[in-house]
């Protein structure tokens, strides 16, 4: 029984029937093998299935030798990779699930490190993030490549696939043809609409010729480069709908956003709003008639349904909400939303992860990327219950209670605090970052459903703890901010830490020299904070920007944006005085109160 | 020792005075034996009279005063009429049966004056008899003669004392050696009981005569079971109801002696609501006195129903409780469904805000009006088999019920049933959107006719699949269809799930190992518990689970409160006086416990309401015995 | 007083739960076939008019066959008196058009003083049939009707009826008229007793006949289109701006709203602040009005 009227309604694409419109959309996870799929994949996406998405799309599948762009993808141009397909679409099979194939070639949002072959681009130029001058595609090249990508095809369908996505999207080497932004080709590829839609459309016609006239194919289309130099615009995206609508060839459209200029649009961090993107995903649905995809930040089912109802989408991607609950869809379904374990955007876990190159996951779930040993169904209830004590009702402890109740210890929860979530709370303080509480938010609602003794405003000892006759003790105390960080007298009033600023302990006065060692959310968040307040921030920081550990989370960009703190970097911070900050340039005063 | 003939004569003319007055039993009587087919049960009776025990029942030192009263009225007057014929006994056996005559007196006597006591104490409120006073005044008197008799008596023969009668024997001692104070004290004991006969029929005491007419003649159709509306007539699933009530219950109407044990436990009187079961009856037995029903003809339906307000009708939460404490074997329960069906069906009157619930009955089959299409949801990714489907394995049906496929708490319960179910082996099935709302809320409503028609869609759809076993999850589709599908032919073995849980542990087939430390108060369900009797399986279960500290709301058992959502007030407004959700909720907190069981969906909805209402700092948790179960089992 | 109520049977759609395209996700137990909830206000409102008038002949008026013939017995029992039936040759489905034309035929025999029927019905949602009707009998119309007081000796209506944004009016009318009512707003608190049942059982069916050769069907509707909402227009950012400002925009400006402002000061300037915003936005009524009633009343 569900309340959604169109959340849960099937959806025709092409000749397939999705059984509901929650589409667990591409995106890297490098949880590959020597490029081919491996085990761990399989066990991640069939855990969303099982979840209840109705579609799921595959990670990019490269189709030619020279996209490499990161280590871990995986390839979809050998047919060595067919059993592997096999196996993960079997996998998805065995539950009321579709999965599509996306394939793509990163074109010059690439470099040749891991490749070792040339950067392939409609002109020369350089991408902003991987800065490697690109070899203009002769013409060779640009049928080689349409041979690949319907090559790939048939591998997709041979793999049982239910329909491909070409990406057309923020990296792919199609929309670079498509862009006036990158494609400054003077031949018929480049130049008018026309001619740099002509790449598409032979990618497009190669595929549909490869897997025939039945199969769905559609293509993750750009709503809007946002190019700070010209590029395309959502009125462009309009128009290469309606024409690849034309051709007939396609049967739906997935949609993204940006490009590597501005990479923080493409995953939204929790900084920008709930589904961002709605307008620009309305505005093709209303030129098309094919299903159009609405994606980004959607962590909500009836955020969702209401996407749906407003006509602005036919399906919605979800991704980082997937990942944060695979179950989303079945708790909708039933009417438990309040047990949806929301993602609160931090991108730690799913992007910053991924940045760094490592495998995917997500800072509240720690199951994600390891579905295969720690997902639905592994949790078993223990054969002996014990009595596990944990000290701190902060995140950590809430986790660790809630997970032992699962597996029906008896559990004792003591905090010190009125109210449990520990330093989650301050964290939300911030402005900008309120979501974080988000996960306190779950978790309470959680562990209020489970048999857990909480007792909250209660200071421990090691005598109240062994009065408990625990069979297990857990501390999650959490941490505290260094007091010393360096050498040197100092202290409060005339020197703080961001709890105390943040929790309104201790005041700074009107002009702030701030210290920030990590350049993580604690910091600059609280640069942010005082900035709010009308104080004058100086940020001091050892890296080489303000703010460098929010880079890998999309972050940065729209977090300095609100910044009205002035900041320099400071490589080494010399031991410090009561009043006065040596800096490796002179040092600076400690205003007195 | 009667001795002129203008004796017998002034007995003869007191009993036929005595008959008159009785003389519209009879013909109640053959109605009762003819119409509602209840045979005498005169083993019952027998156990009834003699043992006295549903009469010391629920409040045992009135009871034990009236198992006195009747003893010690009954065995001297065996005695005296034995006395009357020239029987010579054993001087031994005579005197030890004068002195227990003596100390029967006595006892009388003590009784007497604590009845009287009570009476003239106890508050003038609805129709609290005082015309029991009269009565009792008169075998005060007739008790206090007979010693003066036999006082006096002993005095004139000199005998001194005797051990036979030591009351006599001090009596004597303070009267004069009158023969003419004998004969007149004799004189006046004898009219007194003469007087005492006359006034049977007229007075209180006329329970002596209708309240064992009505526990001889007592319905033995199941209690939980409605009986279909007086004189139906099926004729397109309609009936022609003209009449309120059969025979049988208005015998019963007759046998209220107006103790007050139903108003005593009835939750909405509790509550301070308008309705009173006591009144109800005692407006109604009012009212078949003002007017008698003519021998064999039938009373005004009309006249009955406008001894009870609408208001009145509509706050009866259907608890039993009622039923259950009456010692005279009064249904005040059933005699408001009835006006509430004479209200629904003669005058299409049903509270304006139940309307709606109706309506969707009657399209959608269901209470909610989601509709039949969504009825199999919950089991959404649970792979529960239809009956339908073809090869399915199933030794049981599990009813679902409106609540259990559409209530979103509920709808969680029944996803921890089919858990345990499954660990415990028990191949069933469901009907999905086959099923339709058992009937509960719409009989208790007093619609009749859609009650039937639903029964008999189901009917229909059991017949189909040939269901031989069912387990229900709500007491309400549990109680109706066991009790009240009979009468559509229904022959299948109903079991509760927690009756059904308790056979799996018992049986070993699921076993709970994780303790629930807390503790926790059973809270009854009016229709497993009075209605079905179901009070033991709920505690064994509960036991069952390792931790549970188990321990017993003041109510409990037979004098459970009800939730307040029992018979329809689910779907009805709150009227005035305290909600009854709110009073069990107080004294749930009053108990202490941390969690409080209950396994009805109404009362898990009601009673959270209601502790949420007082809001507590730390509320017990109301949680359903299966989830408690489900909870505990190893998985 | 002759009151004819038109009655709409519907076959409605409740769930769409299956899975097959072809039946468009409609299993059979997702349909149920009712009385249209529009038309049973219509019910609603005749029997309280007659209520008012203290006498009255309500005539029940449906159109094709007896799809839903229980309830409407119900409707029966619940007070009407007669039921005409006006059938249709064929299983062709008529347009609002002829539905109108024939039903005004057999109105043409029934010589009512009052006309009611539903606004618009929840599956075709046409909401043509009164106004249509009445244009056809020559009678005024009146739509959204939400109560009824009879007077001049029932010789005139005096109505009220939602006239948009929650507003009434008022209006006069000459009996006979034709009334339109909106689902749920004249609802039927009483349900049919035994009697009233019994009574419904015995009403017959009057059956009308009429020759539809002459109103062939103008509109027919070929596929019902299963709900693809058309977007709600939030505008996307201008292309003819900077990507910078039209991230701006799309940051600021999408579903989730931010706007708002802090009013900040002692209670009286915040007072005076929501006092501002609301006359901005024309939320206050002008002040001139306010100020020349309170000189009327002076006066």
């Amino acid at each position: 029984m569900s309340e959604y009227r169109y959340l849960f309604s099937p959806l025709q694409i092409g000749s397939v029937v999705v059984p509901n419109r929650i589409n667990f959309a591409a995106h890297l996870t490098n949880l590959s093998e020597q490029h081919r799929i491996s085990d761990r994949h399989i066990h991640y996406y069939r855990e969303r299935a099982k979840g209840g998405c109705g579609l799921i799309t595959t990670e990019e599948l490269t189709v030619h030798p020279s996209d490499l762009a990161y280590a871990g993808l995986v390839d979809a141009f050998v047919p060595e990779v067919i059993p592997g397909f096999q196996r993960l679409t079997r996998a998805i099979h065995a539950y009321d699930t579709k999965i599509f194939a996306q394939l793509n070639h990163n074109g010059m949002q690439a470099d040749g490190k891991l490749s070792r072959l040339p950067v392939w681009g409609p002109s020369p130029g350089v991408d902003p993030l991987f800065r490697e001058m690109s070899k203009e595609m002769e013409r060779e090249d640009i049928e080689e490549c349409c041979e690949y990508f319907a090559l790939s095809a048939t591998h997709a369908v041979e793999g049982g696939f239910d329909g491909i996505e070409l990406q057309l999207g923020h990296s792919s080497l199609v929309r670079q043809f498509l862009s006036p932004a990158t494609n400054h080709r003077d031949d018929e590829y480049g130049g008018t609409f026309e001619k740099r839609l002509r790449f598409c459309l032979e990618v497009i016609a190669a595929v549909r010729g490869a897997v025939g006239e039945d199969f769905p194919v559609g293509i993750r289309l750009n709503a809007d480069e946002m190019h700070p130099h010209g590029g395309l615009t959502n009125v462009d995206a309009q128009r290469i709908a309606a024409r690849l609508e034309e051709t007939g060839q396609l049967d739906f459209f997935d949609l993204s956003l940006g490009t590597f200029h501005n990479l923080f649009l493409v995953e939204g961090s929790m900084h920008t709003p709930l589904a961002y993107t709605v307008p620009l995903a309305a505005a093709i649905r209303s030129v098309v008639s094919l299903p159009v995809y609405c994606s980004n930040r959607i962590n909500d089912p009836h955020l969702a349904e209401s996407i749906l109802e407003n006509g602005q989408g036919d399906m919605i991607n979800m991704v980082r909400a997937l990942i944060a609950d695979p179950e989303l869809p079945n708790k909708a379904w039933e009417g438990r939303e309040d047990d949806i374990r929301q993602c609160i955007a931090c991108n730690q876990g799913c992007i910053g992860r991924m940045g760094l190159g490592y495998t995917i996951g997500c800072m509240q779930t720690p199951a994600a990327g390891n579905e295969g040993r720690f997902g639905s169904g592994t949790l078993k209830a223990c054969e002996k219950p014990k009595k596990v004590v944990i000290v701190g009702a902060g995140p950590a402890g809430l986790e660790c209670a809630r997970v032992a109740a699962l597996r029906k210890h008896r559990v004792v929860l003591f905090e010190k605090d009125r109210e449990v979530g520990g330093q989650n709370l301050v964290a939300g303080l911030v402005a900008g970052r309120q979501e974080i509480r988000g996960v306190t938010r779950w978790l309470i609602g959680q562990v209020e459903k489970l048999d857990i003794d909480l007792r909250l405003e209660c200071e421990v000892d090691v005598d109240m703890v062994l009065a408990e006759r625990p069979d297990a003790v857990v501390v999650a105390t959490g941490s505290r901010p260094k007091t010393k960080p360096f050498a040197g007298e100092y202290g409060p009033p005339g020197v703080v830490n961001t709890w105390q600023v943040l929790t309104g302990e201790l005041d700074t006065g009107d002009r702030v020299l701030f210290i920030d060692l990590d350049g993580h959310h604690q910091g600059t968040g609280t640069a942010e904070f005082l900035a709010d307040r009308g104080k004058t921030v100086h940020v001091l920081t050892p890296a080489l920007f303000q703010g460098s550990a929010l880079g890998p989370l999309q972050d940065l960009y729209l977090a300095a944006s609100g910044w009205r703190a002035r900041g320099s970097p400071a490589p080494r911070i010399s031991p410090c005085s009561k009043s006065r900050v040596p800096l490796s340039r002179g040092s600076m005063s400690i205003p007195t109160r | 020792m009667l001795t002129t003939a203008l004796d017998y004569i002034l007995v003869l003319a007191a009993v036929i005075v005595m008959l008159a007055g009785f003389a519209r039993r009879p013909a109640r009587v053959r109605q009762v034996v003819e119409e509602s087919r209840r045979p005498a049960d005169f083993g019952y009776f027998l156990s009834y009279i003699l043992g006295h025990g549903r009469i010391v029942g629920g409040r045992p030192l009135a009871g034990i005063a009236h198992l006195a009263v009747f003893w010690g009225v009954g065995l001297p007057l065996v005695v005296i009429a034995f006395a009357q014929f020239p029987l010579v006994l054993p001087a031994g056996i005579a005197g030890l049966l004068s002195l227990v005559m003596d100390v029967l007196g006595l006892v009388v006597l003590a009784a007497g004056v604590y009845f009287l006591i009570r009476r003239l104490t106890s508050a003038p409120d609805l129709g609290a008899p005082r015309r029991v006073v009269v009565p009792l005044l008169l075998l005060l008197v007739i008790v206090l003669s007979g010693f003066v008799v036999e006082g006096a008596r002993l005095r004139l023969t000199a005998a001194g004392y005797a051990w036979q009668s030591p009351v006599g024997w001090c009596c004597s001692s303070v009267l004069p050696a009158s023969p003419l104070l004998m004969q007149a004290a004799l004189r006046f004991h004898f009219f007194a009981v003469l007087l005492f006969v006359v006034l049977l029929p007229f007075t209180f005491m006329r329970h002596l005569l209708a309240a064992s007419l009505n526990v001889l003649y007592r319905d033995r159709g199941h209690r939980g079971a409605l009986t279909p509306a007086a004189g139906v007539v099926t004729e397109n699933a309609l009936l022609a109801g003209d009449r309120l009530f059969d025979a049988g219950q208005l015998l019963e109407l007759d046998a209220c002696v107006a103790c007050g044990r139903c108003a005593e436990n009835c939750p909405a009187a509790l509550a301070g609501k308008v309705l009173n079961p006591r009144r109800v009856v005692q407006n109604l037995a009012r009212c078949l006195e003002a007017a008698p029903v003519p021998a064999g003809g039938n009373i005004d339906a009309s006249r009955l129903a406008d001894a009870v307000s609408a208001e009145e009708m509509w706050a009866c939460t259907g608890c039993m409780a009622c039923v259950e404490h009456c010692p005279v074997l009064v249904r005040p329960l059933v005699k408001v469904i009835g006006l509430r069906r004479h209200e629904v069906q003669m005058h299409g009157r049903m509270p304006a805000e139940a309307v709606p619930m109706i309506r969707n009955l009657e399209i959608y089959g269901d209470v909610d009006g989601r509709g039949c299409a969504h009825r199999g949801d919950w089991a959404h990714g649970l792979d529960v088999p239809h009956l339908s489907e073809r090869d399915v394995d199933a030794e049981m049906l599990l009813w679902v019920g409106c609540q259990g496929a559409f209530h979103p708490r509920y709808r969680e319960v029944l996803r921890e049933l089919v858990k345990i179910l499954r660990a415990g082996g028990v191949r069933f099935g469901i009907l999905g959107t086959e099923e339709r709302c058992c009937g509960d809320a719409a009989r208790r409503l007093g619609d009749e006719n859609l009650f039937l028609s639903l029964a008999r869609e189901n009917m229909d759809v059991f017949n189909k699949y040939g269901v031989r076993r069912i387990v229900a999850v709500c007491p309400h589709g549990y109680n109706t269809l066991k009790n009240e599908y009979r009468e559509l032919g229904a022959d299948f073995e109903v079991w509760h799930a927690v009756e059904c849980i308790a056979d799996l542990i018992r049986n070993r087939r699921v076993t709970l190992r994780y303790p629930l430390e807390k503790s926790l108060a059973i809270h009854d369900p009016c229709y497993l518990g009075r209605v079905n009797g179901i009070y033991e399986p709920l505690r064994t279960v509960v036991r069952a689970v390792p931790g549970v500290r188990l321990t017993e709301l003041p109510r409990n058992r037979e004098r459970a409160l009800c939730c307040g959502g029992g018979a329809g007030r689910m779907w009805l407004h709150e009227k005035p006086g305290q909600s009854i959700n709110q009073l069990r909720a107080r004294e749930i907190r009053e108990c202490g416990v941390e969690a409080v069981g209950a396994a009805c969906p109404f009362c898990l909805t009601m009673l959270e309401d209601g502790i949420g209402s007082l809001e507590l700092e730390s509320p017990p948790r109301v949680l359903d015995i299966v989830e408690i179960v489900a909870a505990s089992m190893a998985d | 007083m002759k009151i004819v109520v038109c009655i709409k049977q519907v076959l409605h759609t409740y769930a769409r739960t299956g899975m097959d395209l072809q039946d468009r996700y409609v299993a059979p137990e997702d349909r149920v076939r009712m009385i249209d909830p529009a038309s049973e206000s219509a019910l609603g409102l005749a029997l309280k008019i007659r209520e008012l008038a203290g006498e009255g002949n309500i005539c029940l008026l449906t159109l094709g066959p007896l799809t839903a013939g229980e309830e409407l017995r119900r409707c029966l029992a619940l007070g009407a008196d007669q039921l005409y039936q006006v059938d249709v040759d064929g299983g062709a489905e008529l347009d609002s058009r002829s539905k109108s034309v024939l039903l005004s035929r057999a109105l043409g025999h029934l010589d009512a003083d009052l006309i009611i029927c539903g606004r618009e019905s929840i599956d075709t949602a046409n909401g043509q049939i009164g106004p249509r009707l009445a244009g056809h009998l020559g009678l005024p119309c009146v739509a959204s009707v939400r109560d009824v007081r009879l007077v001049d000796g029932c010789r005139t209506a005096e109505v009220r009826a939602g006239a948009g944004r929650g507003r009434v009016a008022v209006v006069s009318c000459r009996l006979p008229v034709v009334l339109t009512v909106e689902a749920g707003s004249a609802a039927i608190e009483h349900i049919p007793s035994v009697d009233d049942w019994r009574r419904s059982r015995q009403v017959p069916v009057q059956r009308m006949f009429f020759d539809t050769a002459g109103i062939a069907t103008g509109v027919l509707r070929e596929e019902i289109i299963a709900p693809r909402p058309r977007p709600k227009i939030v505008p996307a950012p201008d292309c003819g701006l900077d990507a910078f400002a039209r991230i701006d925009l799309l940051l600021t400006g999408s579903n989730v709203e931010k706007k708002g402002e802090m009013l900040v000061g002692d209670i009286e300037r915040q007072v005076d602040g929501i006092i501002a915003f609301l006359d901005a936005h024309g939320f206050l009524e002008p002040l001139q009005s306010a100020a020349g009633r309170e000189g009327v009343s002076g006066g």
